[in-house]
């Protein structure tokens, strides 16, 4: 697989990063938010709060995708 | 004037029968003969010839019709004969092209018999530029505003027409002039992006293209439905917390609130709690009360009585506005396109509620109204004007053929918003209670009607919580039943519905009162939003389209061209800014766009059968059954152009894959296959063939189901 593909979709990633523009939005949204969710729960771990959001009914489609993604990457290190 | 033979041309057939029976003695005495209504003596001895329009009888177009071209800047206006002739070969079909070619002959028979002409058309912008051309094109005259005159009216009632043909004024120019310059920004960007697009995105083996338009407020309306889509699609939710507590007074049972919630970190709420959890009292220690008046609702303009008629009745704006239409060429109602919230005291309105007051519906409510000492004499007035109409009211006429259920309910609704306008000040009393509870304060609102006013007349508000049967001292102590805790996260961003879709159109001034609405059904025609229970949704197609354009010029779908262009039209209505300023102005922002579409074109094409599939681009059909976590996604291969199904885990672990149909719109219904579970979908072939199927092409259940 071509590093230049999107890790969640066929479409080319965005320059920097490892995701298309699509989910690089959504990516950004889930850091831009985590602090709010670290000052709510008193230092919520990164996986913690993406096991937490992923069960969410809230939660958008794309940010729940990249949810799962990047929870599977950290398991993975 | 008198014994003079004078043309009146009206903007439609039913407003031209009315304006006949106005201006006959008797409100029979004309006959009608080849689409001229004939008045031998109107009742100022003058010989009225009416015609009507028929909406715009000349229309901008393209002399050279050469649709693989762009931009096209040689443009003119036509006769709509040509111009439908010119549609016919390109397949689309004008059904009134004969009738259009009568009228328009007519009319220039007579305007040379005449000795003046009348432009009795709507009284806005389009209807100076319909009357301009149709009066100018048939039989040139020397000076528009000096040779043509204008009756300026605002309902279709015998008086009012009488009276604006008493006080007939000079034609005015500039505001014809605004009007054709509209016509042409419409025409320069709307039929040259589209046509950059299409072409764009069409291949030489295509039988038909994909045709794709775009304009320059479509492009706006259009984005903000997409963004919004966006922004539900990346939200992530953010918890808080709200804490209350159950109180116990005299029998009653009340909610009370914290009085800060929401609560943004869960230590500090779980603390409240903990702490009120445990207590048995709260004591009282303030109870405030604050009496406020309520001024009744402001009266209608367009928008409003839109956005009202959608909240209640689920009309959508386009409904309403061609309800509002019809009630206007009915006499019943004044004139619909107006942004005005005022209504001028020449109008009589104690003939209209006498008038109304026949009906027997309304003889209570007037009753009473006429009856209360409260009541205004002169109707409350909203902020917004409008130089040529005043806000939208009932003309007292009465219906004399019966009303469908739709044009019976927006006839309600605006009957009363008038008689709300005469209403006194509704009168309310605020009663809030703080409470004090393991060292936390609680409050509880209430708010009691003490006088009826206007909600009487217009009962479409929100009721009030009410407890004012329970009272409360400071000092004194009340029993707490319980406390909770509730978490909550941020929700979603609503989607649009036409009523706020309008609104944020209204706000961002992009469109006109009178073409907001149409914008929007031209987007759902089109298929790039759909309805879904009242919500609009951006397609695949309308996404992929604004996310295309924006990457090219993204001034198309930005509202700032759009409101700038607006406001020039404006100057040249009020000031009488030159036209050549205008077309310089609009080309200097019109040029750079087209040089990036053509420069760009070929990128565009480049990409393979994507963009002529924007559809179908990474369609997501439902979860994997079979690892679980991935989701199924509609694929295009990149090197074939093919489609097929196939896991978002395929790179890493799961497998599932399979072929799809080369054709047809695929979407996902949502529920899974009861003999797979792979995801069930439709295909749509076409405007009306559908198959409903399973997504694997190996499953023994893949029978077609009409």
């Amino acid at each position: 697989m071509s590093q230049s593909i999107c890790r969640l979709c066929t479409r080319k990633v965005d320059v920097g990063s490892d995701y298309c523009v699509s989910h690089y939005r959504a990516y950004s949204q889930l850091q831009k938010k985590y602090p709010e969710w670290k000052s709510a729960y008193e230092n919520i771990s990164w996986e913690r709060y993406l096991e937490t959001i992923m069960e969410l009914k809230e939660i958008g489609d794309l940010a729940k995708a990249l949810a799962a993604e990047e929870l599977r990457r950290s398991k993975a290190r | 004037m008198k014994n003079q033979r004078i043309l009146v041309l009206a903007e439609k057939p039913d407003a031209a029968k009315k304006i006949a029976e106005a201006l006959s003695i008797n409100g029979r005495d004309f006959s009608a003969f080849r689409h001229l209504i004939e008045i031998p003596r109107g009742f100022d001895g003058n010989h009225y010839t009416v015609c009507s329009a028929l909406g715009h009888l000349y229309e901008l177009s393209d002399p050279h019709q050469m649709r693989n071209l762009f931009p096209v800047l040689d443009i003119d206006w036509f006769p709509r004969t040509v111009v439908a002739s010119n549609q016919r070969r390109w397949g689309h079909n004008s059904g009134m092209n004969a009738l259009v070619g009568q009228k328009i002959k007519e009319i220039s028979r007579i305007s040379r018999e005449c000795s003046s002409q009348v432009n009795a058309c709507d009284y806005d912008m389009e209807g100076e530029t319909i009357g301009f051309n149709s009066l100018i094109f048939a039989h040139p005259v020397r000076s528009y505003d000096q040779e043509i005159l204008r009756a300026k009216f605002s309902t279709l009632t015998v008086e009012d027409i009488r009276t604006s043909f008493r006080k007939l004024t000079s034609s005015d120019p500039k505001v014809a002039g605004a009007g054709r310059m509209r016509h042409l920004a419409d025409f320069l960007w709307g039929v040259n992006l589209s046509r950059a697009l299409t072409l764009s995105s069409s291949f030489p083996e295509d039988r038909k293209p994909l045709l794709l338009t775009v304009g320059r407020v479509q492009g706006p309306a259009l984005s903000f439905v997409v963004d919004r889509e966006w922004e539900r699609r990346i939200h992530v939710p953010v918890p808080r917390w709200q804490v209350s507590c159950e109180l116990e007074k005299s029998r009653h049972v009340l909610t009370a609130f914290y009085v800060d919630n929401p609560i943004r970190k869960y230590a500090v709420a779980r603390e409240i709690h903990r702490t009120t959890s445990g207590t048995k009292e709260a004591i009282v220690t303030r109870v405030e009360r604050t009496s406020f008046s309520i001024p009744p609702r402001y009266p209608f303009h367009l928008t409003e009585l839109q956005k009202e008629a959608f909240k209640l009745f689920k009309l959508s704006p386009k409904t309403t506005l061609s309800i509002a239409q019809k009630l206007y060429q009915k006499a019943l109602i004044s004139y619909p396109r107006t942004d005005s919230q005022k209504l001028p005291e020449g109008i009589a309105f104690e003939q209209i509620f006498t008038r109304l007051s026949a009906l027997d519906v309304y003889a209570d409510l007037l009753r009473q109204l006429r009856s209360n000492p409260k009541r205004r004499f002169r109707p409350v007035q909203g902020p917004r004007e409008d130089p040529a109409h005043p806000a939208i009211y009932p003309t007292g006429e009465l219906p004399g053929t019966t009303l469908y259920t739709t044009e019976k309910k927006v006839y309600d609704l605006i009957v009363r918003r008038f008689l709300n306008a005469f209403a006194p000040n509704e009168i309310v009393e605020k009663l809030r209670v703080t409470f004090h509870t393991g060292s936390f304060d609680f409050s509880v609102e209430s708010a009691t009607i003490l006088e009826k006013g206007w909600a009487l007349y217009y009962p479409y508000t929100k009721g009030f919580e009410n407890f004012s049967n329970v009272s409360f001292k400071e000092g004194e102590k009340v029993k707490v039943l319980s406390s909770s805790l509730r978490e909550e996260y941020d929700p979603k961003p609503s989607r649009f519905t036409e009523a706020s879709l309008l609104s944020r159109m209204e706000r961002e001034s992009i469109g006109t009162k009178a073409t907001r609405a149409d914008i929007i059904a031209t987007l759902s025609d089109r298929e790039y939003i759909q309805k879904e229970n009242l919500e609009l949704l951006p397609t695949a197609i309308g996404t992929s389209l604004i996310e295309n354009v924006r990457g090219i010029a993204p001034e198309i779908t930005a509202p700032e061209m759009t409101r700038a262009l607006e406001q020039k039209l404006d100057r040249i209505r009020t000031e009488g800014s030159t036209d050549v300023d205008f077309v310089s102005e609009m080309l200097s922002a019109f040029r750079p766009v087209m040089k990036k579409m053509q420069s760009r074109n070929l990128e565009f094409e480049s990409k393979p059968r994507v963009v002529r599939r924007l559809d179908q681009e990474n369609l997501e059909l439902g979860p994997c059954p079979f690892c679980k976590r991935g989701t199924l996604q509609l694929i295009r291969s990149m090197k074939t152009g093919k489609r097929f199904i196939r896991c978002s885990n395929f790179e890493k672990n799961c497998k599932t894959s399979s072929a799809a149909l080369p054709r047809g719109q695929i979407l996902p219904i949502g529920e899974p296959c009861p003999r797979c579970q792979w995801p069930m979908i439709s295909i749509k072939f076409g405007a009306k063939r559908v198959r409903r199927t399973c997504s694997n092409f190996n499953c023994s259940s893949r029978e077609i189901i009409p």
